[in-house]
């Protein structure tokens, strides 16, 4: 489905973000995974080179300098929200935070922390 | 003429015994003036006589031839009538010798005699010679002076003696003439005595006084006969008229004892042996007597106690002389026909009844004051409760001043009765009073619907204070308005307690968010690093399969399941919003049962427990629907695993509506629990974290959270190998 295709993983907790990388790498859907330390930076990334989305990215809700919700509302605000899947990963079993997330109508899929290969490939339709 | 007293006799006798004055005053005097010239006249004629004698004689001497002197003699007593005439010759002895005498044959001694009784003697004394002196002695009889001078009086006798009969008849005329018209007045005064006023009295026409008299009794009969008509139409009147006032006041006696009656009073008067001399007709209803007729006082004394006894018994043993007036309120009490007490109160009034300073008896007034009296009592008891309460009382005046309050009221605010009264409660107010609660206040009384309200209010001394009021309106009982009662309770320490309380509850709310934001990130970050954690022994049990076996690999991914399990528990416990009251929502629990005994069937069927739904299919709760199925699914799973492997194990779900709540039971027959030891720990949270392989632990704290969070509450009941009941109660609809 998105073979050879790009996604950018926004993240701050390494372990994480290896691990995921790993579990992504292992199912082989993406041949490219770009990892920002904040939404800042990965917003940053967007702004720079707009023509150059990814596309899946997998956003985490918990992190400084700019977190999944300010990056959330930056985005829908610009014209490429259109073109962006994005997956929220998050560890958060808040159900207001769960309640939060269905106003953004462009947010199709949460996935809670640890995130396991039977979910990925169920996600992916592996 | 018997009639001495009669005005006729009184005339005659006037008349007549002026007469007969003047005629005795005649018949004296002039008999008298007779018999004195008539003895002036013998005199005057024995002095001539005894001077011719003495002539004779002288002529006989010269001529001395004495035979003449007998014949002068003889001849003198001729003309005369003497008793005798004698010449007495003194010779020289000077001894007396009868010269001559006529009559001739009067005895010589009775000469020398001299009888003056019967004779009265002329002696004239001559002396014509030396040798011949002596005497001439005449006599004459006093029977013949008397009997001539009696000759002499007879006429005038005589004629005085007509007279008295002129004068008696003229006397009797004149008295009959006055007295026959007093008479004719006197008749008619008897007439007009008896009452006879229609007389003809004619008027006479002269202007003497019996006419006068006669024309002013015409008059006065007039008069009276005028008086007479004036004096019946005003008896007539009179009459009429006390006819018309007995009336009135036989109906003002009534009206009195009427009036007794409605005004529970009655009378009677004693005289001074203490019998009842006379009474009011509901003097024996009111003491409940048959009669008090012939009764003594002292009767009575039987029905009252011995302290109002003795009280009345002195009054009346020393009430004799003063005027000083009994009154005192006593109580009556005696048996009636069904020998039950009925006790009155009747307030007994007693006053001497003095009569010229002399004591007659009393007069007494009877009230009955029975209900006046429980009245008293009731509001007497009612005003120490009012008086005595903690509670400050204060009534006010329909125009909303005070005019009562208790000892509370003065000890809060200080102030004195004195000072309250005539003011109204808006004193007690001052700038930091809410004026909404004012406000509110103000609304209720002009409404007169009763009033609660908590407001602050100041004192005399400045000091603050904090009451609850409840003001009611007071109605009479025709429902007018009389005013307000206000039961005030001191609140202030309750209201700083009150404070205090939201201050610790401001804190503890605060401490529980930062509680609930530290359980969250806690949660959130451990629940990372655990998933990190559980990512990586995946990735590394996939990329080197041999690890399987390794051991100390299988205790890690243990480990890491436990470490997720725990803060799975945890997250759970912090997701409950214990503030979640206005998001319930009508629910049947029937089915959410089905859902959860659904959501546990597979559990049920593998350890072959029979569960049974006999929910009411209408019951409705209010809740949150995840929270019931929830709570279902736990106590049923709960059921499920303590099964008894005894018995045919069941668990069996039951609902009871009681008052505003839906009793939801969800019983099983299987192990049952030791409530003695772990009775208190039940639903504690103590039992999660340390003997976490128990999974009741957790999962009845959460439940007993949920059910709480919604209003309700969750019991257990529970016997060792017996069985286990768990009643939930949720609000109803």
């Amino acid at each position: 489905m998105y073979k050879n295709g790009s996604s950018w993983l926004v993240d701050d907790d390494p372990i994480f973000v290896f691990a995921l990388s790993k579990m992504l790498k292992r199912l082989e859907i993406f041949s490219d995974v770009t990892t920002f330390e904040n939404g800042k930076a990965a917003l940053e990334a967007i702004e720079q080179n707009p023509a150059q989305l990814p596309d899946v990215i997998f956003l985490d809700l918990n992190m400084p300098i700019m977190d999944g919700w300010q990056f959330l509302e930056m985005i829908e605000q610009s014209n490429v929200i259109e073109k962006l899947e994005i997956l929220v990963l998050s560890s958060t079993v808040d159900p207001n935070d769960i309640d939060r997330l269905n106003n953004h109508v462009k947010i199709k899929t949460f996935v809670s922390k640890p995130v396991t290969l039977d979910k990925l490939r169920h996600i992916f339709g592996l | 003429l018997l009639k001495f007293n009669n005005i006729a006799f009184r005339i005659r006798a006037s008349i007549l015994s002026g007469i007969f004055l003047c005629l005795i005053a005649v018949a004296i005097y002039y008999p008298n003036r007779q018999e004195e010239l008539y003895l002036q006249n013998a005199e005057r004629r024995l002095t001539e006589m005894a001077k011719t004698i003495s002539l004779g004689i002288d002529l006989a001497i010269e001529h001395q031839s004495f035979y003449g002197i007998q014949e002068s003699i003889e001849l003198v007593t001729e003309i005369d009538d003497f008793e005798f005439l004698a010449i007495i010759e003194k010779d020289s002895t000077n001894s007396n010798y009868i010269f001559a005498k006529n009559p001739s044959d009067y005895p010589d001694e009775r000469i020398f005699e001299r009888d003056s009784t019967n004779n009265t003697y002329f002696e004239y004394p001559f002396s014509m010679d030396p040798d011949f002196e002596g005497v001439i002695i005449i006599a004459s009889s006093k029977l013949k002076a008397a009997q001539d001078i009696a000759e002499l009086n007879r006429p005038i006798y005589i004629f005085l003696g007509f007279l008295l009969l002129i004068g008696i008849v003229v006397s009797s005329y004149l008295s009959n003439a006055i007295t026959r018209p007093l008479h004719k007045l006197t008749d008619i005064a008897k007439q007009l005595t008896f009452g006879n006023y229609d007389l003809k009295i004619p008027i006479a026409q002269s202007d003497d006084e019996l006419s006068l008299l006669n024309n002013n009794f015409a008059l006065l009969c007039d008069t009276l006969r005028l008086s007479k008509q004036t004096n019946d139409n005003f008896n007539t009147y009179l009459e009429s008229e006390i006819h018309r006032r007995t009336k009135d006041l036989e109906a003002a006696n009534e009206t009195l004892n009427q009036a007794q009656i409605v005004a529970n009073l009655a009378h009677f008067e004693l005289d001074s042996q203490m019998n009842v001399k006379s009474y009011s007709e509901s003097t024996y209803d009111m003491l409940g007597l048959d009669s008090i007729e012939t009764m003594h006082f002292g009767d009575l004394l039987n029905f009252v106690s011995r302290k109002d006894v003795s009280s009345l018994i002195d009054y009346l043993g020393g009430g004799f002389e003063s005027e000083s007036i009994f009154k005192r309120d006593i109580l009556f009490k005696r048996n009636d026909i069904s020998s039950e007490v009925v006790e009155k109160w009747i307030s007994v009034t007693l006053k001497p009844v003095l009569i010229d300073e002399e004591h007659k008896g009393f007069r007494g007034i009877l009230q009955d004051i029975t209900e006046r009296k429980f009245k008293e009592a009731e509001i007497y008891r009612l005003s120490l409760v009012a008086q005595n309460t903690s509670n400050a009382v204060i009534i006010t005046d329909v125009n909303r001043k005070i005019v009562w309050v208790n000892q509370s009221a003065e000890l809060i605010t200080g102030y004195s009765k004195e000072e309250m009264f005539g003011n109204s409660p808006s004193m007690f107010q001052f700038e930091k009073t809410d004026a909404t609660t004012k406000a509110r206040i103000k609304d209720s009384l002009d409404k007169n619907i009763p009033i609660r309200a908590e407001i602050l209010n100041r004192g005399k001394y400045g000091n603050e204070y904090w009451l609850e009021l409840n003001i009611v309106p007071l109605h009479g009982d025709d429902y007018e308005m009389l005013g307000y009662i206000a039961i005030e309770t001191d609140i202030t320490e309750r209201k700083s307690r009150e404070d205090e309380i939201g201050k610790l509850l401001m804190l503890s709310q605060h401490q529980n968010e930062r509680l609930k934001n530290f359980a969250h990130i806690i949660s959130h970050n451990i629940r990372s690093h655990s998933s990190n954690f559980s990512m990586l022994l995946d990735m590394l049990l996939m990329e080197s399969p041999e690890l399987t076996t390794d051991e100390n690999i299988e205790q890690l991914v243990q480990a890491s399941k436990n470490l997720e399990k725990t803060i799975q528990h945890l997250n759970d416990v912090v997701a409950i919003n214990t503030t979640i009251l206005d998001a319930l929502e009508p629910i049947k629990v029937f089915d959410l049962a089905e859902r959860a005994i659904l959501d546990v069937s597979a559990l049920a069927k593998a350890a072959n427990v029979d569960i049974q739904n006999h929910i009411d299919r209408e019951a409705t709760v209010l809740g949150l629907p995840a929270y019931v199925e929830s709570i279902l699914t736990n106590l049923i799973t709960n059921g499920i695993k303590y099964r008894s492997n005894t018995r045919k194990p069941y668990v069996r779900l039951r609902s009871e509506s009681k008052d505003s709540k839906l009793m939801i039971s969800i019983e099983d027959n299987g192990l049952g629990i030791d409530l003695e030891i772990h009775g208190s720990k039940l639903f504690g949270m103590y039992k999660t974290f340390h003997k976490h392989e128990d999974a009741r632990g957790i999962g009845l704290f959460i439940t007993k959270n949920q059910v709480e969070s919604m209003g309700g509450q969750i019991h257990v009941k529970s016997r060792v190998d017996d069985g286990t009941t768990f009643l939930v109660s949720l609000n109803h609809v």
